[in-house]
């Protein structure tokens, strides 16, 4: 009988467990702005924030960053500038004093080939534009163009000797590098097996436009 | 095949240590050397000069990415704020040097998870002796340090180094613990003695 009982016992633990542990499917948000308070990133997020967050071994324990390890959107939630990532399983917000002040992401869930990937990051240079961000003035930086089979070209190349980086900002508010690398195969020199990656990086502006 | 294992670890731990030093080391020259300024000016141009520099993990990270926990990390810097400037750099460090550079590779994430347990471990502080031995940051000049001067991974026998965030709260222990020992009038005096030791080619007992 007490046998019985704890294998009775040992299956309703295995599915309870099976159960607390399964895939729901839907894909959980992470919304923050650079100065966003944690607290609030917590409670406006259906991304389980605050388990994927790594704590300082400080006294009392503050939060320092909560890493992305599996799929999440994030959603940029400043009210005029505003913007929502592609869904992503790689990335980092960092935290201090109880406020964001960094994220890196790349908005895809895997490596692309390039006729995939320029799509995309057009994409993602149209929605900050329309989102109100502009270009900041440094050095040679400007918007990436990749529509005509010239400038397609002229960026496969480019990208087989370094990432390509177009600086946004919003003047004394944020700061955002886009960035398209070669990731994968890349010694290779052939478009056709090389694989990209873009990355989006969030911080404050510290110009002084 | 553990020889095998023991000297990969090794290898690839020794190739994001070289790949970290020459990402960090020229940042914080430049901005000795520059100030802040300039670093913001010139941050998104350190890229084109990836094929005039050494950097050998560049099949899987690209070199002089601005990313912003860059710029950041020298804000504070510029500002006085140390301890929130080291918080902002290894945030760095793991996010997009060391992540994609080591523990993204199938084999040695593989290897790194089972090390707490046991099976590698003795590389991670240079020994060959085939103890295992926890992993642990000494900070000092010597391998084996005082316990007030090392900092351990973890006490649990299944800790993940390859976890990301495992990994942060290890790198927060190190930093509080140097910090502590900065503050204290002995101790900082015996950290400097062997900063100047291995500066200088020495060290390392």
């Amino acid at each position: 009988m007490r046998k019985w009982c704890l294998g009775l016992l040992f299956v309703v633990l295995a599915v309870l467990i099976v159960y607390l542990n399964r895939d729901s499917g839907e894909i959980g948000t992470i919304d923050l702005h650079i100065g966003k308070p944690y607290k609030d990133v917590l409670r406006d997020s259906t991304f389980p924030v605050k388990s994927e967050t790594a704590m300082r071994a400080t006294t009392p324990q503050v939060e320092d960053s909560t890493w992305i390890t599996r799929p999440a959107i994030v959603k940029f939630d400043d009210p005029k500038h505003g913007f929502t990532l592609p869904p992503t399983k790689f990335g980092a917000i960092g935290y201090n004093r109880g406020k964001v002040t960094t994220f890196t992401t790349s908005p895809m869930l895997e490596t692309l080939p390039f006729d995939q990937v320029i799509p995309l990051f057009n994409n993602l240079q149209e929605m900050l534009k329309d989102s109100g961000w502009t270009l900041e003035k440094i050095g040679s930086n400007a918007l990436i163009k990749a529509s005509s089979e010239a400038e397609k070209n002229a960026l496969q190349l480019l990208l087989f000797k370094h990432a390509e980086t177009v600086i946004f900002f919003i003047p004394h508010k944020y700061s955002l590098a886009l960035t398209i690398k070669c990731y994968a195969r890349c010694n290779e020199r052939d478009v056709k097996t090389a694989k990209y990656l873009i990355d989006v990086s969030v911080g404050r502006d510290y110009s002084n436009r | 095949m553990l020889q095998e294992e023991l000297k990969y670890v090794q290898e690839m731990l020794a190739l994001g240590n070289t790949a970290l030093f020459l990402d960090v080391y020229p940042l914080h020259r430049f901005y000795m050397v520059r100030g802040y300024e300039e670093m913001k000016e010139c941050l998104a141009e350190r890229r084109k000069i990836e094929n005039d520099v050494i950097w050998p993990i560049a099949e899987r990270v690209g070199f002089g990415i601005a990313q912003r926990e860059i710029l950041d990390t020298f804000a504070y810097i510029d500002q006085g704020e140390i301890s929130d400037s080291v918080y902002e750099m290894a945030r760095h460090e793991q996010l997009n040097i060391l992540q994609p550079a080591l523990y993204d590779v199938e084999r040695f994430a593989l290897l790194m998870r089972g090390t707490q347990a046991g099976d590698v471990i003795s590389v991670v502080t240079g020994l060959f002796s085939g103890l295992p031995e926890e992993i642990q940051l000494t900070l000092a000049s010597q391998c084996k340090a005082p316990d007030t001067k090392k900092v351990t991974f973890s006490r649990n026998p299944i800790a993940d180094l390859a976890n990301k965030d495992q990994r942060m709260e290890f790198v927060s222990r190190a930093a509080e613990q140097f910090d502590r020992l900065l503050k204290n009038p002995t101790t900082y005096d015996q950290l400097r003695a062997s900063i100047i030791k291995i500066a200088s080619g020495g060290g390392i007992e």
